[in-house]
């Protein structure tokens, strides 16, 4: 019988302390004197931050007997994972209280989700995975629901919820299969390959039908359909966190296991596996782009654009599963995902801020459409600037984060021998600049619509948006800190 | 026109079913309860996992193709009590009545709860055609073949089954040992969800 350490539980603190967090500002509801809750928003960011210097601190090992690891790969997970929540809860603070809505309960939940993610970027045994992934799927089902004015959140909040609930179900089938075919749920052993001859066609099955229910998660096409309404109709800070966090856990177990999977297929020369997933890469960047280039609204082209972010980060992926260039398509990954975090995150919270404050049954068709963006350089020249950095960074302009990141990303591709995927990757970005620069394009140079609201700011906003272009252009002019603890994250795993 | 041809479509499709089904049954399994294929006599056991078997897979249909939601809970009703038993033959008896407790006892009362209390709820209008019929048949037809060949294909470890005896305690004793992590962490699952439960049931927030 397996013995539980110190070092076991120690491992787990990261997790552990946004957990009581989210317990903490559960109980600040109870305890609530006064109307005012802006103190919330700062425990949130109080506790994000202790939970990734933990993690940054934490001694590497297996714990739990292989079902977790701790290492450096988990703590980049940890500390992306914290800093999009710290920034999402400032955005989150100046959006709740312009419509009365903030609450510790969000807070919370917002918690919870990311301690899953946390988990999720340590599992290394599938039965945790799927717990891991629970956590964060029915925190953030809950958050999109958080508001509802309006029929959009609803039917967001409906179709993350039943298709989330498909997805898990068919991450719990794969499951049940690969365990019969290897006897455990630990990713090493599943590496390993089927216990009996002739047990491979049901691991494949069951890698199968893994693979596609971190699909659902990750969005890749064509299991990608309820994006654009999940994530135009959930309140945007929301979409800000789930695009950044959803997508930065889902991706760690989805490396993990996909890893795992080139070992149990024979290897990554002759498994049909990494055809699976060009194709699924392939079809991620073409359609997320296409779809995002005739979008209005400036939030659903944020989604389709969330989707093709997913395409490249999935050709990132592919190309570890190549043990020569396996670092650096891993570190590729990481990186992007640090980049995405800042990126997206910032970018919803301009549209964020930009929005009507939403009175009940209030919701025009056009709440995100770009015409309110219009002339916003001289109604707001900071805001609209903080809004360019974030489109440059996601359309991989220098010298900003984006940049450094696809060019990791496309360098690995290239190095793994996926030329046309590369090609198709860069083709489809310089189609993915036309959308994003056209959000510029009207900021800078349409002029305003009368009587356009200003939008809504306040400090803490301004403080988010601060900090997230310092991290874009940080991460884009010197990359080399951040992406030398990406490359020592990625070389750890195996 | 429409409507009845997409009628036919679904009777079709069942009937394919029944005779797959059918077919698998009379080729794989029914030899070897036939005098010439096998020593032995069918056990009673044998037929009764089948019956079981059935009635859940049948339950499953149920609460797939029922357009009234009552007679959906019914097919549940039946899928899941067919599951404890399947859990019975397994010698899970924890696994069985916490089956029945938790399952039957609680989620599908509340559904019916839900049901009863909710308006309007059986005149369901499906608002999204998008993935009608057609995408949910090329659905099957892409993913039933492969499970089906998979579960024909493998040879399954077969063992006599186990002696019925309590597992109660060894459940037990693996979660607060080999499982504790995952156990452990459930917990923030059900706190999670409670919270996010609460959130979404109450009241459309004001400014306090």
């Amino acid at each position: 019988m397996p013995t539980v350490s110190s070092q076991d539980v120690l491992a787990l603190a990261p997790v552990a302390i946004l957990a009581l967090g989210g317990i903490a500002l559960l109980l600040s509801e109870v305890f609530l004197t006064s109307g005012k809750r802006g103190y919330q928003a700062f425990l949130t960011v109080l506790f994000a931050a202790t939970a990734g210097l933990t993690a940054f601190g934490a001694t590497p090992g297996k714990v739990f007997a292989g079902q977790a690891t701790a290492d450096a790969f988990s703590a980049f997970v940890t500390i992306t994972v914290s800093f999009g929540l710290a920034l999402a809860a400032l955005v989150s603070a100046s959006w709740l209280d312009a419509r009365g809505a903030e609450r510790g309960e969000f807070y919370a939940l917002s918690l919870f989700a990311a301690s899953g993610m946390s988990l999720l970027g340590m599992a290394s045994d599938l039965l945790v995975a799927f717990v891991a992934i629970e956590i964060m799927s029915l925190s953030t089902y809950a958050l999109a629901a958080w508001m509802r004015r309006g029929k959009k959140p609803a039917e967001a909040a409906f179709k993350y919820f039943i298709l989330g609930a498909f997805s898990s179900a068919l991450l719990l089938y794969g499951t049940s299969l690969v365990f019969g075919a290897t006897g455990s749920t630990l990713l090493s052993d599943v590496a390993r390959g089927p216990l009996q001859a002739g047990g491979s066609a049901l691991l494949s099955a069951g890698l199968v039908l893994v693979a596609a229910g971190l699909a659902f998660k990750v969005a890749a096409v064509p299991f990608h359909v309820w994006t654009p309404d999940v994530y135009e109709g959930a309140p945007t800070p929301v979409t800000a966190f789930m695009a950044a966090g959803v997508k930065t856990a889902a991706f760690a177990i989805l490396a993990r296991t996909v890893l795992a999977a080139y070992a149990a297929t024979g290897g990554a020369a002759d498994s049909a596996f990494p055809r699976v997933l060009a194709v699924l890469a392939l079809l991620t960047m073409l359609v997320g782009n296409l779809f995002a280039v005739p979008q209005r609204s400036v939030k659903r082209m944020l989604a389709y654009s969330s989707i093709a972010h997913a395409g490249y980060l999935l050709l990132g992926v592919l190309a570890a599963g190549l043990p020569a260039v396996r670092e650096r398509a891993l570190s590729g990954v990481l990186f992007y995902l640090a980049s995405y975090t800042a990126s997206a995150i910032g970018a919803f919270a301009v549209v964020g801020a930009l929005e009507s404050n939403g009175q009940p049954g209030d919701e025009p068709a056009d709440a995100w459409d770009l015409e309110r963006l219009a002339g916003l350089s001289r109604r707001r020249p900071l805001l609209a600037f903080a809004m360019t950095v974030f489109m440059l960074s996601l359309a991989g302009v220098p010298p900003t984060a984006g940049f450094v990141a696809k060019l990791l990303v496309f360098q690995a591709a290239v190095g793994a021998q996926y030329l046309a995927l590369a090609v198709v990757g860069v083709l489809t970005s310089a189609l993915g600049a036309y959308y994003y620069l056209r959000v510029v394009v009207y900021m800078y140079m349409r002029p305003a619509a009368e009587g356009e609201p200003a939008g809504v700011t306040s400090p803490v906003l301004s403080v988010a948006l601060a900090v997230a272009v310092a991290a874009v252009v940080v991460l884009g002019i010197g990359s080399e800190p951040v992406a030398s603890l990406a490359r020592a994250a990625a070389a750890v795993v195996r | 026109m429409n409507r009845t041809f997409s009628k036919l479509a679904l009777w079709a499709f069942l009937a394919l079913l029944v005779a797959l089904f059918l077919g698998y049954f009379i080729t794989r399994v029914l030899p070897d309860y036939l005098p010439a294929g096998r020593a032995v006599p069918p056990r009673l056991g044998d037929l009764v996992f089948y019956a079981c078997a059935a009635a859940t897979v049948a339950g499953a249909a149920g609460v797939a193709f029922s357009r009234n939601i009552v007679w959906s809970c019914i097919g549940l009703l039946i899928a899941l009590l067919g599951t404890a038993a399947l859990y019975v033959f397994l010698s899970a008896d924890f696994l069985a009545v916490a089956q029945l407790l938790v399952y039957i006892g609680g989620v599908l009362v509340l559904i019916l709860f839900a049901v009863m209390l909710t308006n309007r709820i059986g005149e369901v209008n499906v608002s999204n055609q998008s993935l009608g019929l057609g995408g949910g048949l090329a659905v099957f037809a892409a993913v039933a073949p492969l499970l089906m060949l998979v579960a024909v294909l493998v040879p399954w470890p077969v063992r006599p089954p186990g002696p019925m005896a309590p597992t109660t305690a060894r459940i037990g004793d693996e979660f607060l040992s080999t499982w504790l992590l995952p156990f452990e962490v459930a917990s923030v699952v059900l706190l999670a969800t409670l919270v996010g439960a609460v959130v979404m049931a109450r009241k459309e927030l004001k400014a306090d």
